[in-house]
């Protein structure tokens, strides 16, 4: 008989390359992450191979350069670190739960990336059980996290749109296909990049912020035609030449000046009203982000900043090859049907991957690029001819592209729709869906039945060792 | 408590966690053992340009993205394998190394399974065992056959093996887990063969390929005569796009039309070729498809109809390779006849012994008998017209079989390989063997599990690193520095 396990005692971790989010306990409804902090800790000056959660305070030297980061682009790169994470999130959770036993704690560590080497994991392991003192740990992938939030689909294929990384995998009969899963390794620092080259006067922290604010879009060509700029002026290849030579207005005025950000936002809204009253028709309020000339950001430090056609350029390349690795990664799936159903269940997640307009702009590039038979018009041409001849034609709910007997795939791409029953989520924002797919998981993993083969117990552990974590293992 | 029969579950599977690489013509394939798929699949080719103004040298890339989305100037990309034999030691062991990299290995920890080909010549062998063990420092290293490891994913020690790759068709034997190598056949009539027929398919309908990249944005449109044309927006390139990037991605296209339009059936199924055309170049329309004709997108939007015709024929080649659409196929004018080990010139070397099953006192080409010859006799008249397809060469390892293992090993043939996914190909296979062999109980093993056929060998490898029993076999660096090279093919690794 397994040992049952309390909601409130299941400890939820996603470490990613840059912030692991942190829940302890379930409830009811399954609520997003109750922490985000920095994956990153620091080294201890005075120990060598000891770490400590903080930057150290009175030595020399910048306390960056004690940091380490435990997880680069995905790939665990310091077990002791990421382990020493854990302990801290630990610890925290106890003092937060002073009532809380060890033994009694569940440990379910989504995998963030396939690249974790199973020997990082069966050390992991190891430390949860013996240092950590736990009940019980599981491991789940966060590809199958990410699908299971959105619901049960057996042929799916997620794509996570990340810092340094975008990791594509493909899932086949409910499971990570391994030998398909494919890495690019651009994500959203490559956008800040190209940011960079574009904007070269504003500083890193000014550049994230544009990312993050609503104004940087990605535009699709029918978008981009009715955009101030037009399709030509927003053309992103490598060598765009300066805008300043283009003569387009200004780059980035930013202001700095003592004025509380609210004053000036409120000043600009007047000249902008004052402006508006000239023009005719559409004001410059009720224009839309793409039909304005330029727009404004706040950055961390209360600035605010008038970025140009900018805000629309930057994330391109990255769409093109992440267009180009779907359909190189789903190539690798054996199966014509269950290719097919891939494609017709996608999962786009991944912070970058809230950037507005990237997901749309992402599947316009795959059905322009990758589909085949997006011709309507020559199906029913060869429909009425059908009818002409006489011959007989299947149920028409057949579908119109089956009728085209083209045999290749993807003959459509979908993106999974959001559920809409995780009303806690929606203001999170579906990003972080792994997290929320863990936690079901979590829920399934430990609440059930008792007989369950999907984590290990310490009772198991002790009899079997380390290395039984990849039998329980997803 | 019987230790004897306890022994070897607390050998405990997988206290060993090796890496098994699995080289093959098109892909190579790597990943941990014991696991059930393998980690990385990579093409069996790089890229290569030259490094930055000012640095001689060339930069060799693996990353498949930066190969098929932007192709850079002076990029080239170049081949490892030939033959399933490693041709070019110095980008095999760049991308070895880009993958251990992805995949974390420690060689100090980890030993390394390669599976190889029966053909494999004693300088390649004696190569690699310089390369996995001094180069790159693993503690143990060890090479299996290929054909050994497919047994094993299927757990037949006896059986033959059928594999149908990317270069090669092979039938090997295996008997206890051991190849007879002596008794290998194979052909080249195999994947290749068949991307060259829907090359010269395509060059015949006069279509010129557009990869991808290329390719901004299309238009549908259908073939419907030589005139035809695919309306498509180009992108432009300020540099020059070398032809191996052309041709590799026009490999990626073929796959996919190899996946989705084959189908084999047999020789009474096959339809009639239907003259759609009334005379020369007088095309109409819709005149030259009909209900069972297939369309296939090409990545600047031209649909290319093929036939239900011109479907069989193209996989009905792999079972008669001189009945072909277009002829002669470029690069196959010669017919095979399917002594590979000739072929590929390695078969007299010193180190390949042959095996004989403990059982079997008798040399095996002791009695040859008439009846037999009259067999190899009429089978060579059919060969020199219809050529080594994929039966006939079965049916040849069967006859040059010992008597003894040849009731057993009929009954076991596995088929392997990726191009053996062709629909019904095992059907006719069965069916062709039965015909000719009525004495004989013909089973045909082929995993219904996609994945599994196309990574048999490497599962094969990945069951057996991790086999409690296997873990003897290992030869370590010591073993490797003590005893030498030469001397370890031959004790070792035959």
């Amino acid at each position: 008989m397994a040992p049952s396990f309390k909601d409130e005692a299941h400890l939820i971790i996603l470490p990613g390359s840059l912030h692991t989010l942190v829940r302890f306990g379930l409830e009811d409804a399954i609520t997003p992450p109750t922490y985000s902090i920095p994956t990153k800790v620091y080294r201890n000056p005075n120990q060598d191979g000891c770490f400590q959660a903080t930057a150290p305070v009175g030595s020399e030297g910048d306390p960056e350069s004690y940091a380490v980061y435990p997880i680069v682009r995905g790939e665990i790169v310091n077990v002791d670190a990421l382990d020493f994470l854990f302990k801290c999130v630990l610890r925290s959770v106890l003092k937060d739960n002073p009532l809380v036993l060890l033994d009694s704690i569940t440990f379910t560590l989504i995998q963030s990336s396939s690249r974790w080497s199973p020997v990082a994991l069966e050390m992991i392991t190891n430390y949860a059980f013996e240092t950590l003192q736990l009940a019980a740990f599981a491991v789940v992938p966060a590809a199958l996290c990410s699908l299971f939030a959105h619901g049960s689909f057996s042929n799916a294929c997620v794509i996570d749109v990340g810092y340094e990384k975008c990791e594509i995998s493909p899932i086949v009969d409910f499971q990570v296909f391994a030998p398909a899963v494919t890495y690019l390794e651009e994500g959203g620092k490559s956008i800040n990049k190209r940011l960079h080259e574009l904007l070269p006067e504003l500083s890193d922290d000014q550049i994230e912020s544009l990312k993050r604010s609503p104004i940087f879009e990605c535009l699709s060509e029918e978008q981009a035609k009715g955009s101030y700029f037009g399709v030509a002026g927003l053309l992103d290849d490598g060598k765009a030449k300066n805008p300043e030579d283009e003569g387009v207005l200004d780059i980035a005025s930013i202001v700095t000046s003592e004025k509380s950000t609210r004053e000036i936002l409120e000043e600009k809204e007047r000249e902008k009203r004052e402006k508006s009253h000239k023009k005719k028709g559409k004001t410059e309020d009720e224009k839309s982000n793409s039909e304005r000339e330029n727009n404004q950001f706040v950055d961390n430090e209360g600035n605010v900043i008038t970025v140009g056609k900018e805000r629309f350029q930057g994330s391109g390349r990255l769409i093109e090859n992440l267009s180009h690795a779907i359909f190189r990664a789903l190539s690798k799936v054996p199966d014509m049907k269950k290719r097919e159903e891939c494609y017709e269940n996608l999962v786009i997640c991944g912070k970058t991957s809230s950037i507005r307009g990237f997901k749309e702009e992402l599947l316009v590039q795959l059905y322009s690029k990758f589909v085949a038979g997006a011709d309507i018009e020559e199906y029913e041409k060869r429909r009425k001819e059908r009818i002409r001849q006489g011959a007989s034609f299947r149920n028409e709910a057949a579908g119109l592209m089956d009728e085209l007997q083209l045999a290749q795939a993807p003959k459509r791409v979908r993106v999974i729709p959001k559920p809409d029953y995780f009303s806690a989520w929606k203001k999170a924002g579906f990003e972080d869906c792994a997290f929320l797919g863990g936690e079901i998981l979590c829920r399934q993993i430990f609440g059930g039945s008792g007989d369950n083969e999907l984590y290990l117990s310490k009772e198991e552990y002790y009899d079997k060792g380390p290395m039984w974590i990849r039998h329980v293992k997803l | 408590m019987s230790s004897s029969t306890l022994a070897p579950q607390v050998y405990g599977a997988d206290e060993i966690n090796a890496v098994v690489l699995d080289p093959g013509s098109y892909t190579i394939r790597a990943g941990f053992g014991g696991y059930d798929s393998p980690t990385l699949v990579f093409p069996s080719s790089y890229g290569e340009h030259p490094k930055k103004e000012g640095e001689d040298g060339l930069v060799r890339i693996f990353d498949e993205n930066s190969l098929y989305a932007h192709p850079q100037s002076n990029t080239v990309i170049k081949p490892i394998m030939k033959d399933n034999l490693v041709q070019d030691w110095d980008g095999a062991i760049e991308q070895y190394e880009h993958m251990f990299k992805l995949m974390d290995v420690d060689p100090n920890e980890q030993p390394l399974l390669l599976t190889e080909s029966t053909m494999n010549s004693h300088k390649n062998k004696v190569k690699a065992l310089e390369v996995f063990l001094e180069q790159e420092q693993f503690c143990a290293f060890y090479a299996v056959k290929q054909p050994t490891c497919v047994s094993f994913a299927h757990g037949r020690p006896n059986c033959l093996v059928v594999d149908i790759g990317h270069d090669l068709l092979t039938a090997t034997p295996v008997i206890d887990g051991i190849c007879l190598k002596k008794q290998v056949m194979g052909t080249k009539y195999a994947g290749a063969f068949v991307d060259q027929q829907l090359r010269q398919f395509l060059e015949e309908k006069k279509i010129k390929y557009n990869p991808i990249y290329s390719v901004k944005s299309k238009k549908p449109t259908y073939w419907e005569s030589p005139e035809s044309h695919s309306q498509f927006e180009p992108k432009t390139f300020d540099n020059e796009v070398d032809p191996s990037v052309e041709s590799f991605n026009m490999n990626r296209t073929i796959q996919e039309m190899k996946e989705t339009l084959l189908e084999c059936c047999a020789e009474d199924e096959q339809v009639e070729r239907k003259d759609f055309s009334d005379g020369e170049g007088k095309h109409d329309g819709n005149k030259n498809t009909d209900d069972d004709t297939l369309y296939f997108e090409l990545p600047d939007g031209l649909n290319v109809p093929f036939t239900k015709y011109e479907r069989q024929q193209l996989s009905n080649s792999l079972f008669n390779p001189l009945e072909t659409l277009s002829k002669p196929i470029c690069g196959w004018e010669k017919p095979h006849n399917g002594d590979i080990i000739s072929t590929l010139g390695h078969g007299s070397e010193k180190t390949s012994k042959e095996y004989v099953p403990l059982r079997r006192s008798k040399r095996p080409d002791e009695n040859k008998s008439e009846k037999m010859q009259a067999i190899l006799a009429k089978f060579k008249r059919e060969k020199t017209q219809r050529g080594m397809g994929v039966s006939r060469l079965v049916q040849t390892v069967l006859d040059n079989l010992d008597i003894d293992l040849r009731p057993q090993l009929a009954n076991n043939i596995v088929l392997t390989g990726a191009t053996s996914l062709i629909p019904r190909l095992n059907e006719r296979l069965h069916s062709e063997l039965t015909e000719r062999n009525p004495s004989l109980k013909i089973r045909i093993h082929s995993v219904g599990n996609t994945s599994e056929r196309k990574y048999s060998s490497w599962i094969g490898g990945s069951i057996l690193s991790s086999l409690g029993t296997f873990h003897q076999l290992w030869v370590s660096k010591a073993e490797y520095e003590e005893v030498g090279a030469d001397k370890l093919i031959v004790s070792r690794f035959r």
